[in-house]
């Protein structure tokens, strides 16, 4: 039974309910089945790369409630401060394969130069994310980034409201600007992805030819 | 360590090539190496099923 | 009968309709969680993270007086690399240049910071201060701004004197220098006791959460660059990706740093290109990283760059099982 009579939909909402359901229904948004082409280990660097998000997130949030310096006169605290520490290095690494792997398939293909920006532009607010993290451990590592960053900043003239020695400013970017603007950054990528699904193999038309070209001639023979 | 006292260790050195610490290096490799495996090392067989069509992917 | 290269880009555009296999999106997620978290509790329990005290005026008081002090006279005169840095702090300087592009003087002083008055002045006015040192502060305050520049820049150039003192404050002959020596040694006892670290950031106030003023006034002497230089975390030895000790940094700025170490912007010339390119490095640099990370952002869109996957097709690798599969079932 096919909607052969569409109800126009006049309201806002109703108008973007209908996007939504006809680009991302629940099978795609949430699949139980993938291509088949999907089968190589570099397809699970870009959820090891969100795994690793939650990973910092997560120990962020533990950090929130005991403050900026608990971690220099705490174990426990100092070890907190690692899991994030390691949670950042295990980030970048994972998002750096993840955008290696996606240049060499060329992931772009196919109108998903979205999701090609977006992941780009995550990178480089995760870029910033970080430096400002290194501005607040409030020892000798912050007052050396923020003694040299400076520089570069100033000569942008994005200094004048980005002060990377200013403790209190670097602290609310990078427990709340920054970690907002991420996460709605990766949301975005992360639902580009569903819609357009995983890009196909860049010899995806010459394989289904020679299956086809090969079934024909099987046929013919028979 | 006597290469930094040869022409080209202190050329190297004095730009700083081996002031990369070896936490960067570790990491770094690691980025190389997990691209590599992720490409070479060959997917699990046992995961995939025979493959299905749904009825509402046919157009 | 479409041809090859249309087919493939309706295939690109439009939903797979060719065959499937199993997937299971949330348990995938869950997984990676569980791999991940391992992986940072395991690396946390073996490597920990660094902390190294941060460094205080009580410390570089301490270690390098005659450093304190005549970093002191040179905030003073006016002649520190903060005094003269320029905009966000003050208009004592341009700042860098990209050509005729100067970002840093346009956008202009936004953060203002005028370091006699702030790294000396207001502190020594802010703390109970020998009777000496109270009337040092009264003598400079009561002078005309010429008479201070005078008597600071007297003592400055005295100690930087490389035939004379050479950066040895004890060791300058007498001249007309005015309350400078009693504000810079009154300024110097009170880092000594500790109470310019907590004084300097907010003079009167019991709040701060502002650290520009400290790291600026520990930036012009030599305490916390030797810090920098000791541990290779200046520019030109990796520094912007290196962290202290054996720990990684952030080596994601590798492509950043790597520019630093090259020649152009570390050149000893005071004229020529070198000379400019090294005075207005980090706009340099920072222009041709800008360049690299929009080029990478288009390339969806720029022809060349975007064929490289198919010229180096690594993607065949990648696809392997898929294209071999696909003639077995066929």
């Amino acid at each position: 039974m096919s909607d052969q009579v569409e109800e126009v939909k006049i309201t806002w909402t109703g108008r973007i309910r209908d996007r939504a359901e006809k680009n991302l229904p629940y099978d795609r948004l949430m699949p139980d089945t993938q291509p088949a082409y999907v089968v190589s280990w570099i397809y699970v660097a870009g959820v090891l790369t969100i795994a690793a998000l939650a990973g910092i997130i997560g120990s962020g949030v533990i950090l929130t409630f005991k403050g900026p310096t608990w971690w220099h006169t705490s174990a426990s605290g100092h070890f907190v401060n690692s899991l994030h520490f390691w949670s950042v290095q295990l980030f970048f690494i994972f998002m750096v394969v993840h955008l290696w792997g996606n240049f060499w398939m060329a992931a772009w293909r196919g109108g998903r130069w979205k999701t090609w920006i977006s992941g780009l532009v995550a990178f480089a607010v995760s870029i910033g994310a970080g430096l400002s993290g290194y501005a607040i451990q409030t020892n000798v590592d912050s007052q050396w980034i923020a003694f040299q960053a400076k520089d570069g900043i100033n000569a942008t003239g994005v200094g004048a409201m980005f002060d990377i020695a200013n403790f209190g400013q670097m602290m609310m970017f990078h427990i709340f600007l920054f970690p907002g603007i991420i996460s709605l950054v990766v949301l975005a990528h992360v639902v580009w992805v569903r819609i357009k699904g995983v890009v196909p193999p860049i010899d995806a038309a010459k394989v289904e030819a020679a299956i086809a070209e090969h079934a024909a001639s099987t046929q013919a023979g028979a | 360590m006597g290469f930094i006292t040869t022409p080209l260790g202190a050329h190297l050195f004095q730009w700083g090539w081996f002031s990369v610490s070896i936490g960067n290096i570790a990491t770094i490799s690691a980025v190389v190496a997990l691209l590599v495996l992720a490409i070479v090392v060959p997917f699990p067989k046992e995961h995939d099923v025979t493959p299905i069509q749904r009825e509402q992917d046919r157009a | 009968m479409m041809d090859l290269k249309a087919r493939q880009k309706e295939i690109e555009r439009t939903h797979w309709t060719g065959p499937l296999r199993r997937y299971d999106i949330v348990k995938e997620g869950i997984i990676a969680c569980i791999v991940v978290a391992a992986l940072v509790i395991g690396l946390s329990a073996l490597f920990s993270s660094p902390d190294d005290k941060a460094l205080t005026f009580r410390g570089w008081a301490t270690a390098m007086p005659k450093d304190f002090f005549a970093t002191t006279i040179k905030e003073l005169a006016g002649t520190s690399d903060s005094a003269t840095y320029g905009p966000p702090y003050n208009a004592n300087g341009d700042g860098q240049a990209l050509g005729p592009i100067t970002m840093q003087k346009w956008i202009g002083v936004h953060e203002p910071i005028h370091t006699a008055n702030d790294f000396v002045i207001n502190p020594l006015i802010h703390q109970q201060q020998a009777q000496i040192v109270q009337n040092a502060v009264v003598t400079w305050l009561k002078a005309s701004p010429a008479q201070q520049a005078t008597w600071a820049t007297n003592l400055d150039n005295a100690i930087q004197d490389p035939k004379g003192a050479n950066g040895d404050p004890s060791k300058v002959p007498n001249g007309d220098y005015g309350p400078t020596p009693l504000l810079a040694s009154g300024l110097l006892a009170m880092a000594s006791s500790g109470a310019l670290d907590g004084i300097l950031p907010a003079p009167g106030d019991f709040y701060n959460s502002n650290n520009t003023k400290q790291i600026l006034f520990m930036g012009d002497g030599s305490y916390l660059p030797g810090f920098g230089d000791a541990n290779h975390l200046s520019g030109n030895q990796w520094g912007m990706m290196n962290e202290i000790g054996d720990w990684p940094g952030q080596q994601w700025l590798m492509p950043f740093s790597f520019w630093y170490q090259m020649p152009f912007v570390n050149s000893d010339a005071t004229s020529g290109l070198s000379a400019t390119m090294t005075a207005n490095g980090d706009v340099y640099v920072l222009a041709i990283i800008s360049i690299i990370m929009l080029l990478h952002f288009l390339i969806p869109f720029i022809p060349g760059l975007r064929d490289i996957p198919r010229w180096i097709p690594v993607h065949k690798l990648i696809w392997r099982q898929y294209y071999r599969r696909a003639k077995q079932s066929s």
